[in-house]
C-alpha cells in the first residue's frame, strides 16, 4: 500500500520493520525450541536409553541362554492342544451349555418362589403376632403360620436342589474347558518375564517396535510437540515437609536430579558410568521399601546442593578432589555457585546429613553410617559439648574428675606437670593441652607491659606464670583435707590376683608408654573396651595408698559423677589391690614415660610477679588502673600467693576448665566455646578465615577444611595477626589424628537446623529405647566383660563360595589357648608355630548354608579363612581364663631368653592355683577350657533379652546381687543417670526381639536342610530376600518374614518367641493355670519337686536359698530361688530342655534326654516333657513351696 | 614360652633285662603277620613326687558309698613303674577296625572306670551309671562333638567317635570325676598297668614309632623295633614335667 501521507508514520517501513521483527520472532522461536530440544539432561536421557536397551537386551538373551522361548513355544503348543481339544468337544459343550441355561432358568424360577413364600409367611407372622397382641390370645392362626412356613420350606427345599443341579452341569462344563485354562494360566505364569522384556523393548528399542510405534516415538520427541507426551522429561519429586531457608522465607524442596540420575534408583546399574550409577545402600535410601524412599525424602535433603538445577554447574555438584575439579573445570566449565548457600557435600562427609534427623538414633546407625556415628562418639569422649553448647545431645556429664578435693589426690609437683601437658605423663589422656601453643610461641612477644611503656613478655614466661597460677588457683579451691588411715594392712601377692579376677582390665590396661597400640601382655592388650578407663601404668607415682584405697572402695564418695563404678570390695580387698599397686612388685605402677619428673615451675619472684601483674591488668582491667596498680603496690597482690590465686581464677574462666571439671565456685558459669547446635546453617561467609586461607591452602567457599584446620590446630588462625592477651584463640591441642578429625567435622557440619527432623523422624518408642540402651551400654562399658553378640570368621568353602558364619575359635592343638579372636594374622602365625592346617570353630547361630546348628564343630582349612570378625565385648573371658590356666606371665628384662620369664598365680612359692569363692586356693589349670570358661568368667549376653524379666533386670542393675557365687569378677554396682538402667532393661528385650525373625528363618531352613535357592522358590520370594531376613535387614524382613512364617507352620516348624518386650507374666503362677493342673493332676508340685530334687538332683550343684550346694565352687550353679522372677518361662523351657543349644559348652546337662524317659521312680507313666513341665512349675512356685508365700 | 624341667622321667635305663620275649607268641595272629608284642616298664630316676589323695569330703560324695581317694592323674608304683600312660602305635596302610560292640566307660563309686580308655576311630561308647546317686557326663573333644548328659541311676548314654581325637570326659556334679578316652587312629594300641609296662598285641615285623602320652607328663616318642622272628628290642622314653604357666598343661 502506497504512502496515503496521512500518517505520521511511514507504512512502508513500518512494513519492513514487521517483516524483520517477525523473521527474528520466527528465528528466536526456532532457536529456542532448538536450544531447549537440545539441553544436557536430554542428551544424558538419550545416553541411558541406549544403556538400558543394552541391559533389557542383555537379560532378553540371559533368558534365551535359560531357554526361555523353547519354555513359551512348549507352553503355546500346549495352550493350543487344550484348544483344540475343546474344539472336538464343540457339540459336547454346546449341549452341557444349553442344559445349563435351562437349569439357570429352573432356578431363578425356583429362587423368585422361595423368596414369595418367604415373604408370605413373614406376612402371616406379622399379621398373627398383630392379633394376638390384640385378642391377648397366645395360641391364635397357630395351624395357619405352620402351614406357611412348611411351604416356605417347600420352596427353599427346591430351590437348593435346583442350586445342586447347576453345580452340577457347571462343574461338567468347566471338566470339558479346564485343559484350556490351566494351560493359558501356565502360559502367562512362565512367559511372565519373556513379557515384561518384550514390553520394556517395544517402549525404548525403535528395532523391537512396529511402524506406527516407531512414529510416535519420533514425533513425542519432536521439537515443539515434546510438551504432549514426551519420552524425554524433566523427573522431579516435591517435598512439602523438607524446607530448605531461601532468603528468610521456608520453600519447598523439589528435587530433579533423577532427571540426569537415572539409573540411581534401580539396581544393575552399579558398574555404570556417573550420572547412571546405581545408588550404593538401595536397602536404605531411594527404593520405595527402603527407610527413605525418594518420594518421601528425595536427594538434596542428604546431598544438599540445588535440587531444582537441570544443568551440571548450577546444581553445585561438589568434587572430591583437585583432579576431579581440573576435569569438571575443563569438562562442564565447572565453578562454585556463588550464591547457593547449600554446596553439595563432598561424597567423604555425606554421612553429615544422617544427623540432622537421627539425633535420636545416634547410635542405632552406627553400623551403617559409622564415620559420623565416631564423630558422635568423639564428640561424647572428649565432652566437646561442655565447651560447645550442642542443645540436643543427650550427654551432659562433666567429663573429667572433679577438682574439689584434689589435695587429696595430688601434690602440687603433679598438678603444675600435668597442666603443662597432660600427654607427658598420659600419652593416651583425652585432657587436651592448653599453654605452649602456637598463640603463645616461646620467643613470641604477648605483650608491652605496662601499658606499653614496660619491657616485653614472651610467651614462654607468660603461659609459666599462668600454669603457676592456675595451680595456685585449683589448690586453693580444694582445701587440704586429710585421708582416713588404710583400716587392714594389705597384701601385694593377693592384691595382683584380686586385681586381675575382680574386673579392673575390663576398663583399664597397663600398656607400656608408647605402645599402647599393640602391648605385650595378652590380657592387657589395648582395645577398645579396656580404654574405657585411664591406663594404669605409672599411677603408683601420682596418688596416695590412702586415697587409692578410699577411691577403689566408693569412686562416687571422691567423685559423684565417675564413670567407675563401685565393685564391693571388702576392707581387705581393696587394702590388697592398693598394696599391688603401691609396692609394685611387677613393676607396672612406677614405670613413667622417658622426661617425665613433676616439679614446680622455677621462675625468679621478681618475674613472676613481673609476668603475673601483667595478667592482672588485662584480665582485671575493669577495676581500672588506679586499683589494680595500687593492689600490686601495697594492696592485696602484694602478697604473690594471693596474685597467683586471683589471676589463676581468672584464667582458669577465661579457659573454661569448669566446662569439663567440677571446680568450687564456678558451677554455674557459662561455657567459652561457639555453640554447634546449628553451625552447619551458618553460612560459610560467616567462618574467620583469617590469613588462614592462604596459609594452611584453605578453600574459603566450604566449611570443611576450616573445621579440620581447626580441629587439628586450634590455635592457628591467630596466625600473622596482631593480638592482645585477652583475643588470643583459647581452644586446646587436642592431639586429634586424621581420622577422628575427619569424623568430627562430619558430625559437627552435620548439625543443622532441624526443621527437617521436626517433619520427619520420630523415632518409635521401641527405637528411642534401644538407642538410649545402646548408648548406655556402651558408655557403662557392659562390653568390658560380657560378650553382647559371638564375633564371626569368613572363609571360603569347597565350592570357592565365600561363607561368614557366627562362631568362635578352637585351640589349634590339645596344647593350645584358644586363639585370640581379634588378629587373623597372629592365628596364622601360631598355626604356623604348631603345624596345624586347620582351624576349629564352634558355631554360635544357626548357620544352614554350612549345614550346623548352635554348639557344632566346623573345621576350616586354615588357608581358606579370610577374615575375622570380633565378638561384641567379652574379652574379660581371655583375662580370666588365660590367669586361670597360665597365671601371670613376668617379664624380668635383667635377664635374658626364656630365663627372663616367670609365671605367678594365688599361690604362694611351689603352690599354684586361684583362690575359690569359698577361699581356698585350687589348681584349675589342668581343666578343660570350656569348663573354666562358663564357671569362672563373666557371663555372655546373648539373647539376654529373651532370657531374663525385664522387671527383674532392671531391679538388678540397681541393686546388684550375686547370683553366681563361683565367679569372682564382679558385677559393679554402678551409679546410673536416671533411666539408664531402664534403659538396658529395654534394650536387650528389644534387640532379642528384633533379632527373633532372623533366628527362626535359620533354624527353620537348618531343620529343613535346604538351600537358599530351593526354600526361597518355595516361599514365592527371592533368595535375596531370605537371605536378608536370614541376616537380619530389617527392610526385608518387614516386607516377606510373613513368608517365612507362614511356611514354617505349615511345615511343622516351631520356635519359642518372639519377646514381647513388654510382657513376661508367668502363666505358671496364676491360680487358673495351678487350679486347671490340680484338676489334671492332683500333686504336680510334688512331682515336680520329686523330680527335680530325688531325680536330677538339682540342689547337688545350685545354690539352695541362698545356701551353697555340697560340691566345690567348680560346680555351683545359680540359686534357683531366683528363677521365678529373673528368667522367662519359655527361656528356662529351653534351656532345660538342652542347655548346650543355649550356651556351648555349659556344665548344665541334659537332664531330660533318655529314651525311655528316666524317673519313672517319682513319676510314673511321665514322658519327658511332662517331667519338664511339673519341674517347671515346681521352679516358678518355688516361693510358695519353700517359703510359704501365698498363692496369688 | 618357658618350660622348666622339675624332673624327667627315664624310661627303660635298664629295662634291656626286663624285655625277655615269651618263647612262644602269646597272643597269635592278626591279619595273617607274626605277632608280638611286648613293652616295657617306665622307672622313676631320683625322688618320687609326692602325689597327695583327693580330699573328698562325706557332703561332697553322699550317694557315692566308698569313694575311692586315690589321684589317678599320677599313679607310680614303687618300683618306679608309671601306670596310664597311653602308647599307640599307627602303621600306615593298616585298616583301622572299629570295635563291633559299644565299649563301656562306668561310672562307679562316683570314678570313672576305667580312668584312661583307649578305642578305635569308628567305635561307639556306652557310659553307663553304676551308683545309686545321678552323675552327668560331659566330654570335651578336641574333633568330635561336645556330649553333656545326664545318665540317671543304672542309666546308659551312648556316643560314637568318628575323629582322632583325645577327650576329656568329666562329671560336673563331682567335680573329681575325670578320666580320658583316647580314640585312636589304629588298632595297636596299649595303656600301662600298675606297674608301668605296656603290651601292644600284633605288631608285625618292622620299626615303629611309637607315641607315649600322660596326662600329666605330656608327650613322648619311641622307636619299636620288631625282628623278623618277633623279638623286640627295647624302648627309652623320657617324659618332663612343665612348670605351671606359660601355656596350657594337660
Amino acid at each position: 500500500m502506497a504512502d496515503r501521507g496521512d500518517t505520521h508514520y511511514s507504512v512502508p517501513a513500518l512494513n519492513k520493520w514487521f517483516l524483520f521483527s517477525s523473521v527474528a520472532i520466527l528465528i528466536a522461536t526456532g532457536w529456542m525450541m532448538i536450544d531447549d530440544w537440545q539441553r544436557p539432561w536430554k542428551a544424558y536421557q538419550r545416553e541411558f536409553r541406549v544403556l538400558e536397551t543394552d541391559k533389557v537386551r542383555d537379560k532378553e538373551k540371559e533368558l534365551t541362554a535359560a531357554g526361555a522361548l523353547a519354555r513359551e513355544s512348549e507352553l503355546s503348543a500346549q495352550v493350543q492342544a487344550a484348544g483344540e481339544r475343546v474344539t472336538a468337544n464343540q457339540a459336547k459343550i454346546a449341549e452341557v451349555t444349553e442344559r445349563l441355561r435351562l437349569a439357570k432358568g429352573e432356578l431363578w424360577n425356583a429362587i423368585e418362589a422361595a423368596k414369595k413364600a418367604k415373604s408370605a409367611y413373614n406376612w402371616d407372622r406379622y399379621v398373627l403376632e398383630e392379633e394376638r397382641l390384640h385378642k391377648g390370645d397366645a395360641t391364635w392362626g397357630q395351624d395357619k403360620l405352620d402351614a406357611s412356613e412348611a411351604a416356605m420350606n417347600v420352596a427353599a427345599g427346591i430351590q437348593q436342589e435346583l442350586e445342586g443341579k447347576r453345580n452340577v452341569i457347571e462343574l461338567e462344563l468347566s471338566a470339558l474347558t479346564r485343559d484350556l485354562d490351566v494351560a493359558q494360566k501356565s502360559f502367562s505364569v512362565g512367559t511372565r518375564d519373556l513379557e515384561q522384556v518384550r514390553k520394556r523393548l517395544s517402549q525404548l528399542d525403535p528395532s523391537a517396535m512396529t511402524g506406527p510405534e516407531k512414529l510416535a516415538d519420533v514425533v513425542r520427541d519432536a521439537p515443539g510437540l515434546d510438551f504432549v507426551k514426551p519420552n524425554l522429561k524433566v523427573n522431579k519429586v516435591v517435598l512439602d515437609k523438607l524446607t530448605f531457608e531461601l532468603n528468610f522465607t521456608k520453600k519447598k524442596r523439589i528435587d530433579m536430579c533423577q532427571t540426569c540420575h537415572l539409573g540411581a534408583e534401580r539396581s544393575g546399574f552399579e558398574g555404570a558410568a556417573q550420572p547412571f550409577t546405581t545408588h550404593p545402600r538401595l536397602d536404605l535410601f531411594l527404593s520405595s521399601k527402603s527407610p527413605h524412599p525418594t518420594s518421601e525424602f528425595g536427594c538434596t535433603i542428604c546431598h544438599r546442593g540445588s535440587g531444582e538445577a537441570l544443568d551440571f554447574v548450577r546444581a553445585d555438584h561438589r568434587p572430591t578432589d583437585k583432579g576431579e575439579q581440573a576435569q569438571w573445570e575443563q569438562d562442564h566449565h565447572w565453578h562454585k555457585q556463588h550464591h547457593w548457600d547449600y554446596p553439595m557435600l563432598a561424597s567423604e562427609f555425606t554421612e553429615a546429613s544422617c544427623v540432622q534427623c537421627h539425633k535420636t538414633t545416634m547410635d542405632l546407625i552406627a553400623d551403617d553410617a559409622p564415620v559420623v556415628a565416631k564423630g558422635y562418639q568423639l564428640v561424647e569422649q572428649y565432652a566437646c559439648y561442655s565447651c560447645h553448647k550442642i542443645e540436643w545431645f543427650p550427654t551432659k556429664r562433666r567429663t573429667g574428675p572433679t577438682l574439689a578435693n584434689l589435695q587429696g589426690k595430688l601434690s602440687p609437683e603433679f598438678i603444675t606437670s600435668w597442666i603443662t601437658n597432660p600427654k607427658d605423663f598420659r600419652p593416651t589422656t583425652w585432657m587436651p593441652q592448653f599453654f605452649h601453643l602456637e598463640n603463645y610461641a616461646p620467643g613470641e612477644t604477648i605483650v608491652k607491659s605496662k601499658y606499653g611503656a614496660g619491657r616485653n613478655i614472651e610467651g614462654r614466661e607468660w603461659d609459666d606464670a599462668a600454669i603457676s597460677a592456675v595451680t595456685a588457683f585449683l589448690l586453693d579451691r580444694a582445701p587440704k583435707q586429710a585421708m582416713p588411715p588404710m583400716p587392714v594392712q594389705g597384701d601385694a601377692h593377693r592384691g595382683r590376683e584380686t586385681m586381675r579376677l575382680s574386673g579392673c582390665f575390663a576398663c583399664h590396661n597397663m600398656a607400656p608408654f608408647g605402645e599402647e597400640p599393640a602391648a605385650m601382655d595378652p590380657a592387657l592388650e589395648r582395645r577398645g573396651t579396656n580404654e574405657h578407663g585411664p591406663n594404669l601404668r605409672g599411677v603408683a607415682t601420682k596418688l596416695s595408698p590412702e586415697w587409692l584405697f578410699q577411691w577403689i572402695k566408693d569412686p562416687t564418695q571422691y567423685w559423684a559423677d565417675t564413670r567407675m563404678p563401685n565393685l564391693r570390695l571388702s576392707d581387705q580387698e581393696a587394702a590388697d589391690i592398693t598394696a599391688y599397686i603401691t609396692e609394685d612388685p611387677d613393676g607396672y605402677f612406677h614405670d613413667v614415660p622417658e622426661g617425665w619428673a613433676p616439679k614446680r615451675i622455677e621462675m625468679p619472684e621478681q618475674q613472676l610477679r613481673e609476668v603475673l601483674g601483667e595478667q592482672a591488668r588485662w584480665f582485671f582491667a575493669r577495676d581500672g588502673r588506679t586499683t589494680i596498680e595500687e593492689r600490686l603496690e601495697k594492696g592485696t597482690w602484694s602478697d604473690t600467693q594471693k596474685l597467683l590465686v586471683d589471676v589463676g581464677e581468672k584464667l582458669v574462666g577465661n579457659y573454661g576448665c569448669f566446662s569439663c571439671h567440677e571446680i568450687p565456685g564456678m558451677l554455674d558459669m557459662m561455657p567459652i566455646g561457639t555453640e554447634l547446635t546449628n553451625w552447619g546453617s551458618k553460612t560459610v561467609d560467616k567462618l574467620l578465615f583469617n590469613f588462614a586461607a592462604q596459609e594452611f591452602g584453605l578453600d574459603p567457599n566450604y566449611r570443611e577444611g576450616w573445621l579440620m584446620q581447626k580441629l587439628h590446630a586450634p590455635r592457628s588462625f591467630d596466625t600473622k595477626k596482631v593480638l592482645n592477651p585477652t583475643e588470643r584463640l583459647r581452644m586446646p591441642y587436642f592431639a586429634f589424628a586424621d581420622e577422628q578429625v575427619k569424623s568430627i567435622t562430619t558430625f559437627v557440619i552435620g548439625l543443622v537446623d532441624d526443621e527437617v527432623q521436626l517433619a520427619k523422624m520420630k523415632p518409635t518408642p521401641d527405637l528411642a529405647a534401644m538407642d538410649a540402651g545402646l548408648r548406655a551400654v556402651r558408655q557403662n562399658n557392659c562390653a568390658g566383660c560380657h560378650m553382647i553378640d559371638p564375633g564371626t570368621v569368613t572363609f571360603t568353602d569347597e565350592s570357592g563360595v565365600s561363607r561368614t558364619v557366627a562362631a568362635e575359635l578352637l585351640p589349634l592343638s590339645e596344647d593350645q589357648k584358644v586363639p585370640s579372636p581379634h588378629d587373623l594374622a597372629a592365628l596364622k602365625r601360631d598355626a604356623e608355630k604348631n603345624e596345624a592346617t586347620e582351624v576349629g570353630l564352634r558355631i554360635l547361630r544357626p548357620e544352614p548354608d554350612v549345614k550346623k546348628g548352635m554348639g557344632d564343630k566346623l573345621f576350616v582349612p586354615l588357608d581358606k579363612v579370610t577374615a575375622m570378625g570380633a565378638p561384641n565385648g567379652g574379652d574379660m573371658i581371655r583375662t580370666v581364663t588365660d590367669y586361670y590356666f597360665n597365671g601371670i606371665e613376668l617379664l624380668d628384662p635383667t635377664k635374658e631368653g626364656d630365663e627372663a620369664y616367670s609365671y605367678v598365680s594365688g599361690g604362694s612359692g611351689d603352690e599354684w592355683g586361684v583362690y575359690d569363692a569359698d577361699g581356698k586356693l585350687r589348681d584349675h589349670s589342668g581343666e578343660p577350657y570350656d569348663k573354666v570358661r562358663w564357671t569362672f568368667a563373666p557371663p555372655v549376653l546373648w539373647n539376654e533379652g529373651g532370657k531374663v524379666q525385664r522387671n527383674w533386670f532392671f531391679g538388678f542393675l540397681h541393686d546388684v546381687q550375686t547370683i553366681r557365687h563361683q565367679v569372682r569378677v564382679r558385677m559393679p554396682s554402678f551409679s546410673f543417670d536416671a533411666g539408664e538402667a531402664e534403659a538396658i532393661a529395654d534394650y536387650f528385650a528389644h534387640k532379642s526381639n528384633k533379632e527373633w525373625p532372623s533366628l527362626y528363618a535359620r533354624s527353620m531352613r537348618l531343620k529343613e536342610q535346604k538351600d537358599m535357592g530351593a526354600l526361597a522358590g518355595e516361599m514365592r520370594m527371592s533368595p535375596t530376600n531370605l537371605s536378608e531376613i536370614e541376616a537380619g535387614v530389617p527392610m526385608a524382613t518387614r516386607a516377606n518374614f510373613s513368608k517365612v512364617l507362614a511356611y514354617g507352620q505349615g511345615h511343622g516348624f516351631q520356635m519359642n518367641g518372639p519377646v514381647n518386650p513388654a510382657y513376661e507374666a508367668t502363666k505358671l503362677r496364676t491360680k487358673a493355670f495351678l487350679d486347671q493342673r490340680k484338676s489334671m493332676l492332683s500333686n504336680h508340685l510334688e512331682l515336680g519337686e520329686a523330680v527335680a530334687v530325688k531325680g536330677v538332683n538339682c540342689f547337688q550343684c545350685h545354690y539352695r536359698l541362698g545356701k551353697p550346694p555340697p560340691a566345690d565352687p567348680i560346680a555351683w550353679a545359680p540359686d534357683l530361688e531366683r528363677v521365678r522372677e529373673r528368667l522367662r518361662e519359655d527361656w528356662v523351657h529351653d534351656w532345660i530342655v538342652n542347655p548346650p543349644l543355649v550356651y556351648p559348652g555349659t556344665a548344665m546337662p541334659v537332664n531330660f534326654a533318655s529314651n525311655p524317659p528316666s524317673f519313672q521312680e517319682q513319676y510314673r507313666g511321665s514322658t519327658n516333657e511332662e517331667q519338664i513341665q511339673v519341674v517347671l512349675e515346681w521352679l516358678y512356685n518355688f516361693d510358695r513351696i519353700y517359703m510359704g508365700n501365698p498363692g496369688q | 614360652m618357658k618350660h622348666i624341667t622339675l624332673f624327667s622321667i627315664v624310661a627303660g635305663a635298664a629295662l634291656a633285662t626286663a624285655f625277655t620275649l615269651p618263647k612262644e607268641p602269646a597272643l597269635g595272629t592278626l591279619n595273617g603277620s607274626v605277632v608280638l608284642a611286648d613293652a616295657g616298664k617306665v622307672v622313676f630316676d631320683g625322688e618320687k613326687p609326692e602325689v597327695k589323695p583327693l580330699e573328698i569330703d562325706k557332703a561332697k560324695s553322699e550317694g557315692c558309698g566308698t569313694v575311692d581317694t586315690q589321684d589317678q592323674s599320677l599313679i607310680i608304683s614303687k618300683e618306679g613303674g608309671i601306670a596310664n600312660v597311653v602308647v599307640t602305635v599307627e602303621i600306615a596302610g593298616k585298616e583301622v577296625k572299629a570295635a563291633e560292640k559299644p565299649v563301656l566307660l562306668d561310672q562307679k563309686t562316683c570314678r570313672f572306670e576305667p580312668h584312661i580308655m583307649i578305642v578305635p576311630v569308628g567305635t561307639t561308647v556306652e557310659y553307663h551309671n553304676s551308683d545309686s546317686i545321678s552323675h552327668n557326663v560331659h566330654t570335651y573333644p578336641q574333633k568330635n562333638e561336645q556330649l553333656n548328659k545326664m545318665v540317671p541311676v543304672g542309666g546308659t548314654e551312648t556316643q560314637k567317635f568318628d575323629k582322632e581325637d583325645r577327650v576329656e570326659i568329666k562329671c560336673d556334679i563331682h567335680p573329681w570325676m575325670n578320666s580320658y578316652l583316647i580314640v585312636a587312629n589304629t588298632n595297636f594300641y596299649a595303656v600301662t598297668g600298675a606297674d608301668g609296662t605296656f603290651k601292644i598285641e600284633g605288631l608285625p615285623a618292622g620299626e615303629h614309632k611309637a607315641k607315649f602320652w600322660h596326662e600329666k607328663l605330656g608327650k613322648a616318642d619311641a622307636t619299636i623295633k620288631v625282628d623278623a622272628d618277633g623279638k623286640v628290642t627295647p624302648v627309652e622314653v623320657k617324659m618332663t614335667l612343665e612348670k605351671k604357666g606359660g601355656g596350657r598343661k594337660r
